[in-house]
């Protein structure tokens, strides 16, 4: 294993051309190491977000280069980067983001499945996160159903569910709770080596 | 991708309903439409399927009963009657023509019937006799009815007032019925001494398509064609009549049930962007979202053309109640006929939405209110 999990050298993100263009992030150089939480903070508008979708590999850098456990990732084709995504980063979004139509289960067992589990495994798997997460009487719950607090443990759950190299929470919303914090730090169904957090 | 696509598409029933509703009953047209033709056909050759004859003779060159005429020399019928393995020669008299049940007429096929006649008769008589004598009719018992007549009744066909000794089943179709008269009322009537068609029955045993090759080949001026051979022209016939017809309003419920499925695949995932988005950023292939997306297009269609085939399985049982000259026949190569069209129109529908999902760019999901 190397010694840095995620790294980011002279990484830029540039928007639009001539006099258009907004560089969001500049010359941006950061290292993630194994354990390590890093939080990134600024105003509103100085480029936590695309630095985020970045790191992420939600979003390609203008310049420079993201590695991820040694892998380039910033120079993979846009067909191999949904791979990265779904078996390295576990994503928690600032407004959760459930699919409406999915049970509290199903949100978590999907992304499972899409990462190659069985259907019966996601699902015990899904079981599992979520009744450590305090929702074992909510499983089969629609997020409408579900609280602004058990919304989030489900999210917490969808990402912790593939065992990702790197968590990533976006903006932490002002409904996150004290419960949820501490029941996702104890959380044994899934154990990300780094979390890098947004505010 | 299943589970999802099935979650997804049940999820706001009053679409589903509508949608569901909007294609099965633009499918029943293209069915119902298909359905009366395939009944027609029935009704049409019904005469000649059942005319007991293995080989129909007709003037050299007539290969059908409906809109043609046919005119061979008595002699022929002897001629037909002198080949090798021919049991039985029926000449048949034949124009089309109109019954008058009093002030009602309408469109029909005299036929003129020998006393002895071995075929051609009416094949199910409800009442009274399936041979007329001169001075007599068999007529259809639907039309009868609706003219008030019983056996003993009187009509007008081909100018003579005639009995009605006979009222047979099945022998009315979307355009006209069957009349059944006597050969020498007929012959009164028609100048010369020709007859329309010469019924052949075989000996048992032996080949219809080898005698009509016979007759053909021995007796001069003629066409022999087996009877299934002639049924097959005449659905021919119908066939070139009806096809730009079909053609024209298949289109029209391919059209219908297309936008209609398109707009409502396009509306349900236009609400769900921000889910597909979310999809996307949790690394879902392009494959699976654009799959999601053609299973929910398939659920739609193949509830449709359930809904399609259970109205139109209705409509054979009322219509022809309703309109008694109207028969729906629900044939397997039109059902799957529409089946490809419902799969076309689940495709073509996805393709919209397919792009859209393709444009999504999957880091808005970082932004706040990027899902509901």
């Amino acid at each position: 294993m190397t010694a840095v999990t995620l790294d980011l050298r002279r990484v830029t993100k540039r928007f639009g051309e001539g006099d258009a263009e907004v560089v969001a992030v500049r010359d941006v150089s950061l290292a993630v190491a194994p354990g390590e939480v890093v939080l990134i903070m600024g105003p509103s508008g100085s480029g936590k977000t695309t630095l985020l979708s970045m790191m992420g590999a939600l979003l390609r850098p203008t310049m420079g280069s993201i590695h991820l456990d040694g892998t380039v990732i910033s120079d993979l084709s846009e067909g191999g980067l949904p791979d990265i995504r779904l078996h390295h980063f576990g994503f928690v979004f600032q407004d959760f983001n459930l699919l409406s139509a999915l049970t509290a289960i199903e949100n978590v067992a999907l992304v499972a499945e899409l990462a190659g589990l069985s259907g019966r495994a996601a699902r015990t798997k899904a079981i599992g996160l979520l009744t450590e997460l305090g929702l074992g009487r909510r499983l089969d719950f629609l997020p409408e159903k579900l609280s602004g607090g058990e919304k989030q443990r489900v999210s917490i759950a969808r990402a912790l569910v593939n065992d990702p190299t790197v968590i990533s929470l976006t903006n932490r919303p002002q409904t996150w709770t004290a419960e949820s914090a501490t029941r996702s730090r104890g959380c044994s169904g899934g154990s990300p080596r780094n979390r890098v957090e947004a505010w | 991708m299943i589970g999802l696509a099935t979650r997804n598409f049940r999820q706001g029933r009053a679409r589903v309903a509508l949608t569901i509703g909007g294609v099965g009953l633009a499918l029943t047209l293209i069915l119902a439409l298909d359905g009366i033709f395939a009944g027609s056909e029935r009704q049409i050759t019904a005469y000649l399927d059942n005319s007991a004859a293995d080989v129909w003779v007709s003037q050299a060159g007539v290969r059908n009963l409906h809109m043609s005429a046919s005119a061979l020399p008595r002699g022929a019928v002897e001629e037909v009657a002198a080949v090798d393995v021919v049991a039985s020669v029926t000449p048949l008299l034949y124009v089309t023509g109109r019954v008058e049940f009093g002030a009602q007429r309408n469109l029909a096929y005299i036929i003129g019937l020998p006393p002895d006649a071995a075929a051609g008769r009416p094949w199910q008589i409800a009442r009274g006799t399936d041979l007329p004598g001169p001075g007599e009719a068999v007529v259809d018992r639907v039309l009868a009815e609706q003219a008030g007549i019983d056996l003993g009744g009187r009509v007008t066909i081909l100018g003579l007032p005639l009995t009605v000794v006979g009222l047979s089943e099945n022998t009315i179709t979307i355009t006209n019925s069957i009349a059944f008269v006597a050969f020498a009322d007929f012959a009164a009537v028609r100048p010369g001494d020709a007859v329309s068609f010469v019924l052949v029955q075989v000996l048992p045993g032996a080949s219809a398509e080898d005698v009509a090759a016979v007759i053909e080949g021995t007796v001069g001026g003629v066409t022999a064609q087996t009877r299934s051979a002639f049924a097959g022209q005449e659905r021919r016939v119908v066939r070139d009549m009806a096809t730009d017809v079909l053609t024209v309003m298949s289109s029209a419920g391919f059209l219908i049930g297309l936008a209609v499925m398109a707009l409502s695949v396009y509306t349900a995932t236009l609400s769900r962007r921000a889910e597909y988005g979310v999809l996307k950023a949790l690394g879902a292939s392009s494959r699976f979202l654009y799959g999601s997306v053609v299973i929910q297009a398939l659920l739609g269609t193949a509830g449709a053309l359930a809904v399609g085939l259970a109205v139109t399985v209705v409509l054979t049982a009322v219509v022809p109640r309703v309109l008694p000259g109207v028969a729906l026949a629900i044939a397997v190569d039109s059902v799957v006929k529409v089946a490809i069209i419902s799969t076309i129109i689940a495709a073509l529908a996805a393709i919209l939405p397919i792009r859209q999902i393709a444009g999504l760019d999957p880091a808005t999901v970082f932004r706040k209110g990027a899902a509901p």
